[in-house]
């Protein structure tokens, strides 16, 4: 007779924040995920935005409509990849392109495919809930349907976008575990939505800039009411400034608003907490070059008026914003999420370390 | 007891052994430099003094660049090993050990005479069995045999007095040749040039030993070194201890054919090198590297 087997109890994995480590490779798919879907909707909700705007435009002719899509065009995707595509860029081209192209990396279906590709191979470390919602938009998008209601109904199609990721974000912010994945989720969204903001301002120094006669007429307010809806901040934006929609307010509003949760400040200081969260340097302390730009224009920006920035040039500004996000998210990338390349050939090779002899 | 003159003890021969407890700052550098960038290194130190009845290791500091977390264990002969990991591509190592100790006179007194028949007892032989045997470094074949009945032709009568005439033998028929041998080199190999250092000597004396079946056991080390040897380089010392019977483990030093005193500080004991390198173990990169090991043991009182 044997022994009857007597099962040991399994030991408890420690609960504790810092034993949760993770993959360079998880990290990087994570903060992809995050950015992409965050990417999708912004995409969504600016050519839903300007295809309304449209409405009001109706008598554009070619020329004028080049000078409307263009720009946005230049925001959100590939202007080389599109002349190859396309002979003009009009509503229908440039939605197109931006919506359902797969040539194009930055179209709405080419993202959310990446997302869901990203998280598909962490599968594992993100919730059922999470990882559903995103297989059903990329099951959504690969139907005939997608196009059909797109066709019917754009509004419909872009609102259905924003409705997945905002789906998304709501489950990873209910069912997403704490811990250093929910740091680069947050990395990635953040990054995502102050570069998005920038380019939407952006927008109104490119295309909208208008001849001297349309300043402050009715033109000119309805395309910097688009650039508030752009950003989803029209009735945030109405809470404060409740008479006329001023550009200048609306830049200050979208880069200052300490409250407005897509307001470029606002993303930039949760980008820092997150930053801080996951290096663990104290509160106030930037260690790489990349870091301590990023802190520097932070700290700026407390103390910068909205009037200095358009002295200067908002344009400047906004690009300045653009390159040290970049390059903060180069250094993202640098330290927590690429390994080197090695030389294979001396990669499989281990070796001893030389042995020193008694003498 | 320190000796008046400052010749080698090769030309005087053995001197009256140090009795004096005496302080000692020791610093042993390793550094090794790769070419290009190495990663996934992974490695042991057996750097730190041992405390027993003769040596105190009062302070103890162990460093490396680049900076890793260290941790320790004792090994089977409970020396104390460190271990650390350099998982990011570096193109250095340093490794550097620094220590005060503080070396105890012998209080046991003579060493009484034993023959090898009292070694059979088995509660004493549980101490000195591992070290009866063949070795990585140390076979026991054929021309191991023949350069010990050479060495001591009558066989064993006392362990002590046999162990000091082995000891007398090698120094007759060898010679002290700094880079005549390798860090690789076995006994067998050493019969054969009759030339090597430390590290050769007390493989050779452990064989010869082991062949006439008294146990002995590879010491690593430094000691005082106020009068040098010809050639000789600053490097980590060896030799060797033998078992006796009702006293214990005693160390002798083939090199400089005398018993270890308290000039001598131990690191770690085994069977041979193979079981405690001052430093080893293994990394991923390019092959070809350079290693420069720098010793001080300098006297403080």
């Amino acid at each position: 007779m044997s022994e009857p087997i007597i099962p040991t109890a399994q030991k408890p994995i420690s609960n504790r924040r810092d034993s949760l480590v993770m993959l360079s490779r998880v990290a990087n798919s994570l903060y992809w995920m995050s950015r992409y879907i965050e990417r999708s909707e912004n995409i969504a909700r600016l050519l839903d935005v300007n295809l309304q705007l449209m409405l009001d435009f109706a008598d554009f002719d070619d020329d004028q409509l080049e000078k409307h899509w263009l720009p946005i065009l230049c925001s959100a995707g590939d202007q080389e990849t599109f002349f190859k595509l396309y002979e003009k860029a009009d509503s229908e081209s440039v939605t197109e392109f931006l919506t359902f192209r797969e040539e194009n990396p930055n179209s709405i279906i080419s993202c959310l495919f990446s997302a869901r590709e990203n998280a598909r191979q962490v599968r594992d470390q993100i919730s059922l809930e999470m990882f559903e919602t995103l297989n059903e938009c990329y099951l959504f998008l690969k139907s005939s349907n997608a196009r059909e209601v797109w066709q019917t109904g754009a509004h419909e199609f872009y609102e259905q976008i924003k409705k997945y990721s905002h789906l998304f974000q709501g489950l990873t912010g209910s069912t997403f575990t704490r811990n250093e994945g929910y740091e680069f989720i947050n990395l990635g969204k953040f990054l995502e939505r102050a570069d998005k903001t920038t380019r939407i301002l952006d927008l109104k120094y490119h295309i909208l800039l208008p001849s001297v006669a349309d300043v402050g007429g009715a033109v000119d307010a309805a395309q910097w009411q688009a650039i508030l809806r752009s950003a989803s901040a029209l009735e945030a934006y109405r809470r404060f400034h409740v008479e006329d929609i001023l550009p200048k307010k609306v830049a200050e509003f979208l880069i200052f608003s300490p409250t407005f949760p897509r307001s470029l400040l606002s993303c930039m200081q949760h980008l820092n907490e997150d930053l801080h969260r996951l290096s663990g340097n104290e509160r106030r302390e930037y260690k790489s070059p990349e870091e301590r730009a990023f802190g520097k224009l932070l700290s700026d920006m407390n103390f910068m008026t909205i009037e200095e920035i358009l002295n200067n040039g908002l344009h400047q500004f906004l690009q300045l914003v653009q390159t040290t996000l970049d390059r903060l998210d180069d250094h993202i990338y640098q330290e927590y999420m690429y390994h080197p390349p090695v030389d294979t050939q001396a990669e499989i090779l281990l070796h001893q370390q030389q042995m020193q002899q008694q003498q | 007891m320190i000796p008046q003159s400052s010749n080698t003890a090769e030309i005087k021969g053995p001197q009256a052994p140090w009795t004096e407890p005496i302080l000692l700052s020791i610093s042993h550098l390793t550094r090794y430099t790769y070419e290009g960038a190495v990663q996934d290194s992974f490695n042991e130190a057996r750097l730190q003094p041992i405390t027993d009845t003769l040596q105190q290791c009062r302070d103890f500091r162990f460093m490396i660049d680049p900076a890793s977390s260290v941790r320790d264990y004792p090994d089977f002969y409970a020396n104390c090993v460190h271990y650390f990991d350099v998982p990011q591509p570096h193109e250095s190592l340093e490794v550097l050990a620094e220590s005060e100790v503080q070396t105890i006179t012998e209080t046991r007194g003579p060493v009484p005479e034993a023959g090898l028949s009292s070694l059979q007892d088995p509660s004493v032989k549980e101490h000195h069995f591992d070290f009866l045997h063949a070795s990585e470094f140390v076979s026991l074949g054929a021309d191991v045999w023949r350069e010990a009945v050479d060495a001591l032709p009558a066989g064993v009568s006392d362990v002590w007095s046999d162990t000091v005439a082995i000891g007398e033998y090698i120094h007759r028929n060898y010679k002290y040749t700094p880079l005549a041998t390798n860090v690789n080199t076995r006994a067998t190999e050493v019969i054969k040039k009759k030339q090597g250092v430390c590290q050769d000597f007390a493989h050779l004396m452990l064989g010869l030993l082991r062949t006439h079946g008294i146990p002995a056991r590879y010491v690593s080390g430094y000691f005082l070194n106020q009068h040098k040897l010809p050639g000789e380089i600053e490097a980590s010392h060896a030799w060797l201890e033998v078992f006796i019977p009702g006293y214990g483990w005693k160390g002798y030093d083939p090199t400089h054919r005398r018993e270890a005193d308290t000039r001598y500080v131990k690191l770690a004991i085994g069977r041979d090198y193979g079981d405690i390198r001052p430093v080893g173990g293994t990394f991923r990169g390019k092959g070809t590297r350079k290693m420069v090991v720098e010793v001080s043991v300098q006297r403080i009182s």
